[in-house]
């Protein structure tokens, strides 16, 4: 009888542990030199250098059943309205297989110029978007690790 | 009276030797003012040598064209052109005519000749060469030869600056050039000879009618032809002259211009414009952005 209590109790506690890991949403590896924010927000992870070079993910529901294709186009359009300067567009792949859409642009914030990445991957159920942005000039020095943190992506349905 | 006839074929001779000093070498030095006085200037005048042996004969009249001939513009880079005002030796020769009518007065004969250089568009080139003629044709003159992007035009040499005038106003000219060639000394020059030529051919006329033997009248006859050809060349010579002054040449080359080669442009292709975007249902999508991503503070 003891027993049968203890492991339904583990059973749910288990059911508890998973649930929490898999609404925690998709996260990355912090690089060196970046320090990782708590996020109870839009963000499911989100880390910042001294210098301002923000790395970000967002996971969000993929309700409308729309691929990588659909997304990092509609985020195209909708960044390019609001006056961001497409630069280039790449295929990045993670370290678990996922693969994704880059988009990169610049703007200018504050009079400076800025740039913004965004990484999109699409799954069935998800759709993570990685974001990361900074001054030009330490963004620039920190794109091997923005690459590689992108590339660490952790995200599942 | 035998007396006579002997010294005459003697004397035939000496005349025809006097003759052809006087109209080989006599001619070049002018005559005596009584022999041309209104066309001969004031140094032909004072050497004239050959007073008894030329008798009074009236020179051609003056030649009205070359007298009215306008001088080019006083921007013309002729080489001989006076720098006086264009029309300064024309009034000069008026002025003179009218105040010294006399021995020393003659008129000037001059040949104009102008040369332009134009540039036109390659397709424009003989509508260019159309109205340069038009020009010629409109002041009397007329096409002298065409080529493709040249046209050569003889207008009356008292409208010669005016047709440069209005050839320059077709637009495009890059260079020109007026050559005025004063011939009046070798023209009135001539005058005198041929002059002097036709007393000699009245004369030696005369000795054929006076001559009895065959031998006299072979070598007057020998005389007069070389006189008439002489006559002859001269007034061809006079006559071109003549041509040449009263109606100036304009030579107008054309050059197309060089089109302009379109400059090498390197065209970064632009990104594609902004796309019209869906509006979704989906709000997260509009918050995608830099500012939220770097506003750290909560």
């Amino acid at each position: 009888m003891y027993t049968a209590r203890i492991c339904a109790q583990l059973a749910v506690a288990l059911t508890l542990v998973l649930g929490t890991a898999a609404c925690h949403g998709a996260r990355l590896e912090t690089p060196n030199g970046f320090a990782t924010l708590d996020e109870d927000g839009a963000y499911s992870y989100r880390a910042t250098s001294a210098k301002g070079v923000v790395l970000a993910t967002r996971t969000e529901k993929n309700d409308v059943k729309a691929n990588t294709d659909f997304w990092a186009e509609t985020l195209d359009a909708k960044l390019r309205d609001r006056g961001y300067v497409a630069e280039g567009t790449r295929t990045v792949k993670t370290g678990k297989g996922l693969t994704g859409t880059q988009l990169r642009y610049t703007t200018t914030k504050n009079g400076r110029e800025h740039r913004y990445w965004v990484t999109v991957f699409a799954t069935t159920k998800k759709v993570f978007v990685v974001e990361a942005a900074g001054d030009k000039e330490p963004f620039d020095k920190a794109v091997a690790s923005v690459d590689r943190a992108i590339a660490s992506l952790d995200a599942s349905d | 009276m035998m007396l006579p006839r002997s010294r005459l074929l003697r004397s035939i001779p000496v005349v025809l030797t006097l003759l052809a000093v006087q109209t080989g070498c006599g001619a070049s030095s002018a005559p005596a003012p009584a022999v041309a006085p209104q066309s001969m200037s004031a140094k032909a005048g004072a050497t004239a040598p050959m007073a008894e042996a030329a008798p009074a004969s009236p020179p051609p009249a003056p030649m009205a064209a070359p007298a009215q001939a306008p001088m080019p513009s006083p921007s013309s880079s002729s080489p001989s052109s006076s720098p006086s005002s264009p029309n300064a030796p024309a009034k000069t020769a008026d002025t003179r005519s009218a105040k010294n009518a006399g021995p020393t007065t003659r008129a000037a004969v001059i040949i104009y000749q102008g040369d332009l250089h134009m540039m036109a568009d390659e397709d424009a080139i003989p509508k260019t060469i159309d109205k340069v003629i038009d020009v010629a044709e409109s002041l009397g003159g007329h096409i002298a030869g065409r080529k493709d992007q040249s046209v050569q035009i003889k207008v009356p040499s008292a409208s010669f600056r005016e047709a440069m005038t209005k050839i320059e106003g077709i637009g495009g000219v890059v260079n020109r050039s007026v050559t005025a060639d004063d011939v009046s000394e070798e023209f009135h020059d001539l005058e005198v000879r041929l002059g002097n030529l036709r007393s000699t051919r009245t004369r030696l006329q005369d000795f054929l009618g006076k001559a009895n033997g065959i031998q006299d009248m072979l070598t007057v006859e020998r005389e007069l032809e070389r006189v008439a050809l002489e006559i002859d060349r001269i007034e061809g010579r006079l006559e071109f002259l003549r041509t040449r002054a009263a109606m100036s040449v304009i030579s107008v080359a054309l050059t197309a211009k060089p089109k302009v080669a379109a400059p090498i442009v390197v065209v970064t292709p632009p990104p594609p414009p902004a796309r019209a975007g869906i509006d979704l249902p989906i709000p997260w999508v509009g918050e995608v952005g830099i500012d939220p991503l770097l506003s750290l503070r909560k």
